[in-house]
């Protein structure tokens, strides 16, 4: 009897430790399998229907007519390049714009740390107020924008109905507002280059660029290439910048897959069309993503040899 | 490792519990039951005009004055902006949801009722009620059914503001070529924007109903009710028109409704075409309503556009009884003449309103659109009632071409027939 009661305890400790792994990890799994594997499957579903907004289980099965009406549609393949190019811009620009923000930041001036909170504010803005400020500063009549242009003899623009401006201006705006979140990262990166090497090439007579160039950037590198992955994948995704600045237009100039998506389900209230181009767009973000662990083990071979 | 068996029953609770709370959604409850005479619950009821600047408010309050009538019933209203509004009612219907009775336009009307989502009002609305509705509930009518009754027919006319073209010295223009002249000497002289309408596919379904002026205006039309009329001579003659407006150099490119109408109250645009409702909510220090006149569109033919304003109970209500009686009592006299008051007295309405001389008076801007009132066109394409929003869409993509891109009036109609057949 008295060795007994131990014993059950031990046992009981060994059961819950033995089951604890597979509570933890099924609260996960129960919230992904609701939230991302049952929608996606619907939205997979969808896809293959002739589902409407207003009447989504009422659906016929359809086969691959979605997939084959977007296929030969150049509408899509219009989207498509407008989403890579919106992607490929933004990405750029928040790179560039983050990076060099972090380098001149992390040097030692006066007001630094002013300067770093006025440079994130636009990625603590909400994304509805900071284009509705925008949406005025591009006014035609009366925006700070056109304003600038007619100082400078360019004469008035239309910055978001010009169909040659539309998508430059919704990627100008998306740049302001995606910048800070590159800076921030890098900034945090920086801090772990060694300054000793940082010093020693400039002993070497090297100047401040190819300090940057051959001590600072070989150090960031592994933090620029995840966060170019993260921002290639959210500038695919956005929505709401995009949206409120133009709907898609000036004739569809900015209509990127996610807009297009929206449009087809809510407005055109063809829900099967608008899980086909869903879909294809996950598709997109699939190859990013698998592209980007291709590069980084071919890098890590690279580096083991 | 064996887990023993009380371990995984526990497990196995512990996740049934947890699928039932994540399977467990929001869902409407019930309607309380009714205890004598009237039914008792709490009504949801949504229109975009609850958030409309100066009137919205007291609207509101004349829909929660049926609680005074019926002291069991609570009502809530649902503002939602215009631009979102069909979106956001196509989600909550196609989720079993929404709010039990709501407002519609007419061009989103057939595309509700054809998926059976309305209530059929036949057996609901009482003799005396019946008798009461006028002509334009036959707009609410589907497949023989009446599934809506109207909440507003609100006519459109040209508005003026008559200090600024004093200021400016021009006379209130009656034709098309004395409406781009007087809009281009106001900027000119005064700066300021001369002309304003919609212009934009951001603002999808309100544009249709606005360019809707232009066609009808122009003796225009989008079918013969059995075919598309898409680029007939008077539809070209009309987007011709828009177009050099646009192009004056006096128009408000790039400006919402909302952009143009906020300039308009702060005395920055002399001259637009719109609504009724859009006097009432423009009313400011700097442009009082005495300083707003109106006028049949400055167009060859007499016709206007038309915002038709539907009111149908969700199919779906769990509060039918009380959203009946509810109809009922938005139908009663009182009520429609407290909502003709608080819409400015220039719309009709589902049942006859008066209006009087005095209120006339100090609002100059009702008369015109009062005139308007009987020449009214809706921009639903006859015979195509249910597809219109797609046809919408379609044209308008192209207008929008003409506009951005200078393809000729005649090639962008020409372009969406095309397509549309």
């Amino acid at each position: 009897m008295t060795t007994a009661a131990p014993t059950s305890r031990i046992r009981r400790r060994n059961a819950a430790a033995a089951i604890a792994p597979y509570l933890f990890v099924g609260a996960a799994a129960i919230y992904l399998l609701f939230f991302m594997v049952v929608p996606m499957a619907r939205g997979l579903w969808f896809s293959f229907t002739d589902a409407t907004l207003l009447n989504p289980d009422g659906g016929q099965f359809v086969g691959g007519k979605n997939y084959g009406d977007l296929l030969t549609s150049g509408a899509f393949y219009s989207s498509l390049l407008t989403t890579l190019l919106y992607t490929a811009g933004t990405v750029i620009g928040s790179l560039l714009f983050g990076t060099v923000a972090a380098v001149a930041l992390s040097e030692r001036i006066r007001g630094r740390a002013v300067f770093r909170a006025l440079l994130t504010i636009p990625w603590a803005v909400p994304s509805v107020a900071a284009v509705l400020v925008f949406i005025w500063i591009f006014n035609v009549e009366s925006g700070v924008a056109n304003r600038a242009t007619k100082a400078l003899g360019i004469g008035a623009q239309g910055w978001l109905l010009d169909p040659k401006l539309g998508l430059l201006s919704v990627t100008l705006v998306s740049v302001w507002k995606v910048f800070p979140f590159v800076m921030l990262v890098v900034l945090a990166a920086l801090q772990g280059v060694p300054g000793e090497l940082r010093e020693a090439a400039r002993v070497d007579g090297a100047d401040r660029l190819n300090v940057f160039r051959t001590v600072t950037l070989p150090h960031i590198v592994p933090t620029l290439r995840i966060v170019a992955l993260l921002m290639t994948i959210w500038s695919i995704r956005r929505f709401e910048v995009i949206y409120l600045l133009t709907g898609g237009g000036p004739i569809d100039t900015t209509n990127t897959i996610v807009i297009s998506v929206y449009r087809e389900a809510f407005q055109n209230s063809q829900l099967g069309q608008a899980a086909a181009i869903g879909m294809l767009g996950l598709c997109l973000s699939m190859v990013v993503t698998v592209v980007y662990f291709l590069s980084d083990r071919s890098d890590a071979r690279k580096d083991a040899r | 490792m064996r887990i023993p068996r009380r371990t995984l029953v526990v497990g196995a609770v512990g996740v049934a519990v947890a699928l039932a709370l994540t399977a467990c959604g929001p869902s409407n409850s019930p309607a309380p039951s009714s205890s004598g005479g009237k039914p008792s619950g709490t009504l949801q009821i949504a229109h975009w005009d609850f958030l409309a600047p100066n009137y919205g408010q007291q609207m509101q309050d004349i829909i929660k004055g049926y609680e005074k009538y019926n002291p069991k019933a609570t009502i809530e209203t649902v503002g939602i902006v215009r631009a979102d509004y069909e979106t956001k009612l196509k989600i909550q219907l196609s989720a079993g949801g929404g709010p039990d009775l709501f407002t519609m336009a007419d061009t989103f009307l057939p595309t509700v009722a054809a998926a059976n989502l309305l209530e059929p009002l036949d057996n609901v609305l009482t003799p005396t009620t019946k008798k009461a509705l006028n002509s334009t509930n036959k707009g609410g009518v589907y497949n023989n059914k009446q599934v809506a009754v109207t909440w507003q027919i609100a006519p459109y006319a040209f508005l003026w503001n008559k200090d600024i073209l004093a200021q400016a010295g021009v006379k209130p223009p009656t034709t098309f070529d004395e409406l781009v002249d007087a809009a281009v000497t106001i900027k000119q002289k005064l700066g300021i924007t001369g002309f304003a309408v919609r212009s934009r596919l951001a603002e999808e379904t309100p544009w249709w109903v606005d360019f809707n002026n232009w066609i009808q205006g122009y003796g225009g039309s989008w079918s013969d009710g059995k075919k598309l009329t898409i680029d007939s001579p008077q539809n070209v003659a009309a987007l011709t028109a828009f177009k050099k407006m646009y192009d004056s150099g006096a128009f408000s490119v790039g400006d919402d409704a909302s952009t143009f109408r906020t300039k308009f109250s702060e005395g920055q645009v002399a001259m637009m075409i719109d609504a009724t409702g859009a006097p009432p909510a423009m009313i400011s220090a700097k442009v009082p309503s005495t300083s707003m006149i109106s006028s049949p569109l400055p167009f060859p033919k007499p016709y206007t556009s038309q915002v038709g304003i539907y009111f149908g109970i969700n199919a779906h209500t769990k509060n039918k009884a009380l959203a009946e009686d509810f109809l009922n009592w938005f139908l009663t006299k009182d009520t429609q003449q407290a909502l003709s008051e608080n819409l400015g007295n220039t719309s009709t309405l589902a049942t006859k309103t008066t209006v009087s001389d005095e209120f006339l008076a100090k609002n100059p801007w009702a008369v015109g659109y009062r005139e308007d009132g009987e020449n009214t066109r809706s921009s639903v394409i006859r015979g195509f009632e249910s597809v219109t929003p797609q046809i919408a869409h379609t044209v308008l993509s192209q207008v929008e071409k003409v506009l951005l891109q200078d393809v000729s009036p005649q090639r962008a109609l020409s372009d969406a027939a095309s397509s549309l057949k």
